[in-house]
């Protein structure tokens, strides 16, 4: 499985909604409970899931789902 | 200095014609920013002692990387700066700084968003004018808006299109509402609010509790948006783009909702660098219910004192943070008591819940912000 591949299951799990597709441009404004809660419980989920971790700076400079994936790639 | 002042207008007049687009506008403005420091300051020895204040971060990120240690010296300075009386008259230390430096609560946002986000930043943007001219900006020294260096940044070196008439008009409309809200709307909300404040401050009356309740939320809204409108609309003309502070707040369905929509700027900069790491530090341990609950009196007990210095404050910060707790827990009832978070989507569409809400959230905020410009703890 590949980083979205991946994060498409995290998002599905988190938001409890199958239908779920993720794509680069996708923000938080795209998801309606994706809020600075649960973008927090995302974060955790992630570092736990891909072994690693994220500053506040780094988690604050997020634009987009791309931009997320880029980075776990960039850490990993 | 305030945004009325002679000399903050001329600035806010002469800028779009010496600033827009022109290729040495970083000094251009650099230059206007200091003057305009310098004549808010007052004195010599604010000026420097300010500018003390706002070279040592920047020297600081070049060569440490641990931020930790200034950022407790930082805390402790600004506390002593803004003259927390209640804290440190009970340690019995005495005031032996004899000027306040201007700006300082929002230039401390500032400066710790430009610190924590230094390791990040390209060479080419860690110069020390942009740094100066992020932290001293004469559009949001004042009262903000609060924005990250980096968006700043990006904004201020972006070449703007040429405006079309209508937009000018726009901008300039914008001010002139801007003042109006300021010079005539709050002037006369706060004279309300004084008066009725006078009269129940002897011996408690219902009615101008109340009236001087719903005049100091309004006016508070009315002024400060006031400001925003002149500042936003002023800075587009010069070509930047300030970040929005409001977002009909007196339409919010809860508090939580509210902080969304009013001071935007402000909840951001919270959420970001208070809120999360409490959040995320203490779901290491708690329940995400409990860490949620403890990241948000920590948020709010810090924007409440950030605010003012007296324990009036503290306790606005304390209600704000028991009225979001209160929209949280309202919200986790009703999403299991209607089966659901989609069920509860649909119950909250129906007007007459829309209408019982914000009228509940618009009370609450009645209620709460009478801390705030009032000393109602020396009433008690």
């Amino acid at each position: 499985m590949n980083v979205t591949e991946q994060l498409t299951e995290i998002f599905r799990d988190l938001f409890d909604d199958e239908e779920i597709v993720l794509t680069r441009e996708m923000t938080a404004d795209d998801i309606e409970d994706w809020d600075s809660l649960t973008h927090i419980q995302l974060m955790s989920i992630c570092e736990k899931e891909f072994h690693l971790k994220f500053s506040t700076v780094e988690m604050m400079h997020l634009k987009n789902v791309g931009d997320l994936i880029d980075m776990i790639e960039k850490k990993m | 200095m305030s945004i009325t002042s002679i000399e903050l207008i001329i600035a806010l007049l002469l800028a779009p014609m010496i600033l827009r687009n022109q290729q040495y506008k970083k000094y251009v403005f650099f230059i206007m920013n200091m003057i305009l420091y310098f004549l808010a300051c007052g004195t010599y020895q604010s000026f420097l002692g300010s500018l003390l204040w706002i070279v040592v971060p920047y020297i600081y990120c070049h060569f440490f990387k641990k931020k930790t240690p200034l950022f407790l010296c930082m805390t402790i300075l600004f506390l002593y700066l803004n003259r927390y009386d209640w804290i440190f008259q009970s340690l019995h230390i005495p005031y032996m700084i004899p000027f306040m430096i201007f700006g300082l609560s929002y230039i401390v946002f500032r400066q710790i968003d430009y610190v924590l986000g230094y390791e990040f930043y390209h060479d080419d943007e860690k110069h020390f004018i942009d740094y100066i001219n992020y932290i001293l900006s004469f559009y949001t020294i004042i009262c903000g808006p609060i924005q990250s260096y980096q968006y700043f940044y990006e904004d201020f070196y972006v070449k703007k299109e040429d405006f079309t008439q209508r937009q000018i008009l726009d901008c300039f409309n914008r001010i002139a509402n801007g003042f109006i809200k300021i010079s005539l709307i709050s002037y006369y909300l706060h004279k309300f609010a004084d008066e009725a404040f006078a009269s129940f401050s002897s011996q408690f009356q219902l009615l101008p509790f109340i009236i001087f309740m719903v005049c100091n939320v309004w006016f508070i809204y009315f002024n400060f948006s006031g400001y925003c409108d002149v500042v936003n609309g002023a800075a587009k003309l010069a070509g930047f783009d300030l970040p929005e502070n409001f977002h009909q707040p007196f339409l919010a369905r809860d508090i939580s909702d509210f902080w969304n929509r009013q001071h935007i700027t402000l909840t951001k900069w919270i959420t970001n660098y208070i809120f999360t790491p409490i959040v995320k530090k203490m779901m290491e341990r708690f329940s995400i219910d409990l860490s949620q609950y403890i990241g948000f009196f920590v948020a709010f007990l810090i924007a409440g004192l950030w605010h003012g210095t007296t324990m009036n404050y503290l306790i606005y910060g304390i209600l704000q943070a028991i009225g979001v707790c209160l929209t949280k827990l309202y919200t986790t009832y009703m999403t299991k008591k209607l089966g659901g978070k989609k069920a509860f989507r649909l119950y909250r569409q129906q007007k007459h819940v829309k209408v019982i809400e914000i009228i509940v959230t618009q009370i609450y905020i009645y209620i709460s912000f009478i801390f705030i410009g009032y000393d109602i703890i020396g009433l008690l």
